[in-house]
């Protein structure tokens, strides 16, 4: 009932009435039942074709309803008798109906389907089957995630689902994830699909408020992936349509595990403990390599070679003493003291049961994952309640309930302060420690020494996600739903750098303590009327929901510490404190849709959404997203039937539909003026945002076109989709002339496409009892593309990536080395206006982040009592901007403040040499480009890849066995993730971003100073008692 | 009544009712659920309402000169820094290295940023000289009239900032409410800016009073930037009377000794000296070198010998001292900016630059002892000996000298070359068409009236 109150607290005191009028609504409605006693039993005993008899059919009995389920030999019985009807269903099976005709005992045989076409899916906002469904989603079952790795469950998709494109930013647990499904269809207003956990809309946007140098959070870690039953990926607009203003990115539903209603109490217990460690990390140059090319870049840039700065230290010229021959030089490697062997386990809990009226499922979880650098860990806590309860035949409310906490200690990777910049980017030519024993710190980044000692930056997360439902059934067919949601996402950061690090030096000790909260409320009222009329089935809902999310966020900072000692920042001599007050914004929908089926052949969906936003202009507060979509089952026919008899299933679908995006920045349409622009210690006001009172919702059109089939007994099952996504109204920041005195507006402007092709094949090569293999295989192409940008811009602090008409997103914009001219050893680019000069007109898009196509392909084996499986993910085509060999490749320009890669020593050096790496020179060519330090294309990586993210063997003991010591099932098992990565990427790893402080991802595939993903292997068991 | 209601709402024909019910509900609570206010922001039609509201968005404006990327430590200043020859760039961002050798391009991001955060002082100040002046309450004439001259200043600093530094600019000069309103204005030359920089530096003195506030604009601070517009223009006669009138004032503007200058806020030296606070804080510190840190950029060598020498520098060899090692050769660290608490003020006009606009402005009149004595005033107060000589010539190089060492570490140098047509000489900027900027390539993407300076 708390999220009762917490909602009493949502309107103000002028709606409480809204509030009261409800649950007055609820609670005098619910109808009182009696059972009709007047019944016999029916016994009956279920078996498939072969005899074998079948456990856990539902038998349902009309009209009464009454409901039961079969035991493990197969039998039930049942109230019912004269006319009734009774119903059998099992997954797996075609359903069947039986009229009783005054018959008291049965023999019912269930004839078996294609699993998949008969699995129940989620679509919107109702149940339904795969087979009556006209959308394109995927369903994950637990057993695909159990055994991917990853703090975060979407983390665990990668290569399950066709369609859907996802690779973590870095190695670290409970980091950001890249997300897109089926592309990319926004530039500032958000790309991740929307995530939806029992009916509640959670959040997914990282809540860090303080910037950590190149890697975020992701909030979705907060969520233990072991409390998920299955994962259902909605893809096309059918689907998606219904969730209006929030589905443009696609919709992934997470449903948690519940207790089954008469059935034992199992407890669970899955316990893993393993080891992660580096793959690979970064080819470094030598200390002697390091002075070496220093040397050389003095001498060509026409330095004396008396004068060379490594020279014997006895060569004193000028007064000045060399700095000893290269190859006295010592070489200091850093990346062995902050990479480690990372122990990480995870321990699960779980208790499930219920009798006839109450169902439930209790979960808790430990989990510790310190990553393979250092001063990076994540721990969870979390705990899970669902409860389901019958009030009486007809009504039943239930409960999902999860806290989560995590704790997080990080570390900046990518810039001043990084620990990668410590180690890659400090020159492997400088001492740790100086000659005194004391560490050397008069690096421009910080001694790895003093980073690990000082370090003190942690991140505490609580979150809440809890949902109450009721569900009536008024009349058979007709039922309503009511559900109220609440995420409430508390994020506490607490930072000190202290003046012993360089991020902490220049204000001589700098501390932040951030608090952020984030809730979100969601009530949502849900009317559904199913009916079949002879062969033809109806499918009715009608919705609202009303959302609002409140976001607050307070910083306090501190510098001027008396000394490191101090760390709290009541002693900090400067103060400053920052603090949004609350945000909030708010959406209220009305939706409802229809679904015909004739036969379960042809099938028919309309949907429409209406929404109103409070983040547009009043006058484009409402938009409106309609959806249609058909499914024909041919192989139903009976041409085909007798024809084509190997068919088991084919179906053709197609679906379109309008779906919006709002996710921007509330009051975004208003003209607006800032405090804090304060000159004198006296306050001071500034414009800070051109409103614009025309902006909208962002709307893409989605078409798909589908076909499934499995044929051969099911031997093969395979499914293809073709989509086409077009967006138009694009909300964009585009750049404001600089004389307005703005450098952006938001605007509607531009328009995007997304075409792929989806493909999965799944084969059951072997079905026997002793031995079997099922091997399942997808791939996926998206060609993204900006159709219509009037004016071209760049995005990123380096204008690496620009965003431009005829161009996808993530396209990387540089100059175009063509090769090194072998007599000058000078770096030729392309001169795109060949007026001989390279100026910023010849710098343009040479390559893209998207892959051209990308997949996984899933092996499961059991052999008696052994089971192995493993997956293989693919991504190719995709480019990777390899910023640290832009920094690496400096060839003498940063000295000794930066390190050299050891690809420097495949360097022009004399006339015919045929490299890439053009002469080492800090001098510009004669055509205004460098050879160095430069926007070259040369940094433009291929970073396809074939890794094998996951091969588990497992080891199930004998029933006979386990159950003399009460145990149900054991299991050992042995999991491994990333044996092997086959790439061509120079860098540690080609799966990694540098990921943006800010939901709006507007770059992809930037690799600088992030840790690679690891290698893992764990070891665990799993008990059911 | 519950019964009834139940009974009522069990029948099968009436359940229509019941989802009716449920739509009005939420109908009624439309109102709470989508209209919101910004917390942290106010609207435009709020924003200049009163004497006091005007004031602070008055204030705004010099926190827009306080941006990092104009007078705050970096950008703009950096810009002027490295391509006046005297810098090493000893950073991470490379387009800052191309200062130094003259070969910025349209996509450099210092010359962006700076570019963009100029004509935001700009639109600031346009808000208060549009808005003020017709304001009827909580307000004096004389606050309006305080309020407007400082408005007008400061936009005359911006736009004389962005005519030296790219030549041909565009001119607006209403306050921006849509972002179509600037449509339609092309760039004007660098001629016709500085006539623009005139005609408010004269409203300015028009508007304001005589009295002394370093921090702010006061019509002392427009003759100040009056003797330096006109030194630009070549105006002789009137950069000397505006020197002149600044100089005069030798009870609130004099020459103060080195150290005391480096050490004090708002020092007689100081006409218009921009100030930071420990919570309102410059990027100066850190973005150059210091002891603890190399950043960005550092004094060459050659500059921390001029300023060493007894010759040449006396004094203000406080202003850089030498840090380097064998590991690290070159490594030299500045003090004007020392304040590791980071509210080390921006020095945008002071006295000893009006004794030496004066004693150019002489020079060029041939007016020579009486711009040997302004030179010399200079000299003094950095211990250096006097200088002597009967060639105009030798007073102008002179002259030229002293302010590379003088303003060794605040951006003046390459304005100076550009303006003598000195700098293909003394900062190998042999290509003309370096010498202004170029206009931001992202800017001209934006602005369809933009045209790019010749040569880039």
């Amino acid at each position: 009932m708390s999220i009762f109150m917490e909602f009493s607290t949502i309107y103000s005191t002028r709606s409480t009435y809204c509030f009261t009028y409800l649950l007055y609504l609820l609670f005098t409605t619910f109808p009182i039942n009696t059972v009709n006693a007047q019944q016999r039993m029916i016994k009956g005993r279920i078996t498939n074709p072969a005899g074998e008899v079948l456990e856990g059919v539902t038998v349902i009995q009309k009209p009464e309803n009454h409901t039961t389920k079969s035991d493990s030999k197969g039998l039930f019985s049942i109230a019912g008798g004269g006319s009734a009807i009774l119903r059998f269903t099992l997954v797996g099976f075609r359903d069947q109906e039986v009229k009783l005709h005054d018959k008291t005992d049965l023999h019912i045989i269930l004839e078996p389907v294609d699993a998949k076409l008969d699995e129940v899916i989620i679509t919107g906002y109702r149940q339904q089957k795969k087979s009556t469904y006209t959308g394109a989603s995927t369903t994950v079952a637990a057993t695909e995630l159990t055994n991917q790795q990853g703090a975060a469950f979407n983390d665990r998709l990668q290569g399950l689902a066709p369609g859907l494109q996802i690779a973590s930013n870095s190695g670290i647990a409970g980091g950001s994830t890249f997300v897109r499904l089926r592309g990319t269809t926004s530039v500032n207003a958000g790309n991740d699909p929307l995530y939806i956990i029992d009916n509640v809309f959670i959040n997914s946007e990282s809540l860090q408020g303080v910037r950590t140098g190149g890697q975020s959070t992701n909030p979705l870690a907060d969520i233990n992936p072991a409390d998920i039953e299955s994962i259902e990926v909605l893809k096309d607009a059918n689907a998606t349509a219904i969730y209006g203003s929030r589905g443009a990115n696609g919709v992934i539903i997470i449903t948690t595990k519940r207790g089954s209603k008469d059935g034992p109490t199992r407890i669970n217990l899955n316990s893993q403990y393993g080891f992660a460690h580096y793959d690979k990390l970064w080819d470094l140059s030598t200390g002697p390599q390091h002075a070496e090319i220093l040397n050389e870049a003095y001498l060509n840039d026409g330095g004396s070679y008396e004068l060379r700065p490594y020279r014997p230290v006895s060569e004193v010229v000028n007064g000045v003493a060399g700095l000893g021959n290269p190859e006295d030089q010592g070489t200091y490697d850093r990346l062995g003291i902050l990479f480690r062997t990372a122990q990480q386990q995870t321990h699960n809990l779980s208790i499930s049961g219920g009798n006839n009226k109450t169902a439930f499922y209790i979960g808790g979880e430990f989990s510790d994952q310190p990553s393979i650098i250092r001063l990076q860990d994540f721990r969870r806590h979390s705990y899970r309640t669902n409860l389901d309860h019958k009030i009486n035949e007809r009504l039943a409310v239930g409960i999902s309930a999860s806290y989560a906490q995590t704790k997080r200690q990080l570390v900046r990777t990518g810039d001043t302060g990084g620990i990668l910049n410590t180690g890659i980017h400090t020159p492997t030519l400088t001492p740790i420690f100086k000659e005194d024993g004391s560490y050397n710190n008069a690096e421009r980044f910080n001694n790895p020494y003093i980073l690990l000692e000082n370090s003190n930056n942690h991140a505490y997360g609580k979150r809440f996600i809890g949902n109450f439902f009721a569900k009536w059934e008024i009349i058979p067919g007709l039922s309503f739903k009511t559900s109220w949601s609440l995420d409430n996402n508390d994020y506490r950061e607490s930072i000190y750098y202290n003046a012993n690090l360089n991020e902490g030096k220049a204000s001589n000790g700098s501390a932040t303590e951030g608090l952020t909260n984030d809730k979100t409320w969601i009530a949502e009222q849900l009317l559904n009327y199913n009916k079949d009329f002879g062969e033809n089935h109806l499918a009715v809902f009608l919705g609202n929901t009303i959302q609002r999310n409140d976001f607050q966020r307070q910083l306090l900072t501190g510098t001027n510490f008396p000394s490191i000692e101090f760390k709290t920042i009541a002693s900090a001599a400067i103060t400053t404190a920052y603090d949004t007050g609350i945000i909030s914004s708010g959406l209220l929908s009305y939706f409802g849709g229809a679904n015909y089926s004739y036969k379960n052949r042809y099938n028919i969906d309309v949907n429409l959404r209406a929404d109103a936003s409070s983040r547009f202009g009043k006058q484009n507060r409402w938009g409106y997203f309609p959806s249609a979509g058909f499914s024909w089952r041919v192989a139903e026919e009976r041409f085909i039937r007798e024809n084509l008899s190997f068919l088991n299933e084919l179906t053709l679908k197609t679906s379109i539909g309008w779906t919006g995006n709002q996710n921007i920045n509330d009051f975004a349409s208003l003209t607006l003026w800032n405090g804090g622009n304060n000159y004198l210690d006296l306050p001071g006001i500034a414009p800070s945002q051109l409103g614009n009172d025309r902006l909208k919702w962002e709307t893409t059109r989605q078409l798909n076109i589908g076909l499934e089939s499995s044929f051969l007994q099911n031997l093969f099952s395979v499914e293809f989709n073709y989509y086409s996504k077009y967006t138009t109204d694009l909300l964009l920041s585009v750049p404001a002339p600089a004389k307005t005195g703005f450098s952006s507006t938001l605007q509607n402007l531009g328009e995007m496409s997304n075409k792929g092709i989806e493909f999965q094949l799944t084969a059951r090569p072997i079905k026997g009892d002793v031995f079997r293999w099922t091997s399942s295989f997808n791939i996926s192409h998206n060609k993204n593309l900006i159709e219509k940008l009037p004016a071209s811009f760049t995005q990123y602090n380096r204008d690496w990536v620009r965003l431009q008409q005829g161009y996808p997103m993530y396209s990387f914009w540089l100059y175009k080395q063509l090769y090194v001219d072998p007599q000058t050893g000078n770096a030729v680019y392309e001169d795109v206006n060949k007026d001989g000069k390279i100026t910023a007109d010849d710098r343009h898009i040479v390559g893209n982040a998207w892959p051209n196509y990308y997949g996984g392909f899933r092996n499961e084996f059991s052999y008696k009592n052994i089971d192995l499986n493993f997956l293989i993910y693919f991504s190719q085509g995709n480019k990777v901007f390899n910023m640290n060999r832009y920094f690496q490749e400096h060839a003498g320009s940063r000295g000794t403040s930066w390190s050299l890669q050891e690809s420097m020593m495949r360097r022009w050096q004399q006339p015919g040499d045929i490299t890439d790496i053009p002469r080492v020179t800090n001098q510009p060519n004669p055509d205004g480009s460098y050879n160095h330090n430069f926007e070259s294309s040369r940094f433009l990586e291929d970073g396809s890849f074939i890794r094998l993210r996951n091969v588990t063997v497992g080891y199930t003991f004998d029933k006979k066995l386990t159950e003399r010591i009460g145990i149900q099932t054991l299991r050992i098992y042995t999991n491994a993730t990333n044996l092997f990565t086959i790439t061509n990427y120079s860098g540690a790893d080609p799966e990694v971003n540098v990921a943006q402080d800010f939901a709006n991802q507007t770059v992809q595939g930037l690799d600088f100073s992030i840790p690679p993903h690891a290698r893992t292997i764990e070891f665990g068991i799993n008990a059911t008692f | 009544m519950i019964l009834a209601m139940n009974l009522f709402l069990y029948k099968r024909t009436k359940t229509f009712l019941f989802a009716l019910s449920i739509t009005l509900l939420f109908t009624h609570c439309e109102k709470d659920l989508l209209d919101f206010n910004p917390t942290e922001s106010i609207s435009d039609e709020f924003a200049i309402v009163d004497g006091k509201s005007a004031e602070t968005a008055l204030l705004g404006v010099y926190n827009k000169l306080q941006s990092s990327s104009y007078y705050g430590g970096d950008g703009y200043q950096a810009a002027a820094y490295l391509s006046g020859g005297d810098l090493l760039w000893v950073g991470t961002l490379n387009y800052y290295a191309t200062f130094i050798n003259h070969t910025y391009r349209a996509d450099n991001r210092v010359i962006t940023d700076a570019w963009y955060a100029i004509f935001r002082a700009v639109n600031g100040a346009n808000h208060i000289i549009a808005k003020v002046p017709s304001l009827s309450t909580g307000i004096t004439e004389q606050q309006k009239k305080q309020l407007v001259g400082e408005a007008y200043f400061l936009r005359a600093l911006a736009y004389f900032d962005l005519a030296r530094a790219w030549g041909n600019v565009p001119i607006v000069l209403q306050p921006t409410n849509t972002v179509n309103d600037a449509n339609g204005i092309r760039q004007s030359t660098q001629g016709l800016v500085y006539d623009q920089v005139l005609a408010d530096l004269n409203a300015a003195e028009a508007l304001l009073d005589e009295s002394i506030n370093r921090n702010r604009a006061t019509k002392n601070t427009v003759y100040a930037l009056k003797a330096r517009l006109h030194l630009y223009r070549k105006q002789w006669q009137e950069a000397e009377d505006f020197a002149s009138r600044i100089i005069n004032q030798s009870n609130q503007y004099n020459l103060i000794d080195w150290q005391t200058f480096i050490n004090t806020k708002n020092s007689n030296e100081s006409i218009f000296e921009l100030a930071f606070s420990t919570l309102n804080t410059s990027a100066h510190f850190g973005s150059w070198s210091s002891i603890s840190y190399r950043n960005q950029f550092a004094p060459n060598r050659a500059l921390y010998e001029l300023t060493q020498s007894a010759q040449t520098g006396g004094e203000r060899k406080l202003l850089i001292s030498d840090n380097s090692s064998t590991a690290i050769p070159n490594y030299f660290v500045q003090h004007l900016y020392w304040r590791t608490t980071n509210d080390n003020p921006t020095y945008i006009l002071r006295v000893a630059e009006q004794y030496l606009i004066r004693a150019e402005a002489r020079a060029q009149l041939n007016k020579l002892n009486d711009a040997i004595a302004d030179l010399n005033a200079v000299r003094t107060r950095a211990k250096t000996a006097l200088f002597q000589s009967n060639s105009q010539e030798a007073i102008l190089r002179a002259i030229e000298d002293e302010r590379r060492v003088e303003f060794a570490l605040e951006p003046h140098r390459w304005f100076d070359l550009i303006r003598t047509e000195r700098a293909s000489t003394l900062a190998g900027a042999t290509d003309h068409s370096k010498w202004i900027f170029p206009i931001p390539y992202n800017d001209i993407a934006a602005d369809p009236d933009l045209v790019q300076n010749p040569g880039y």
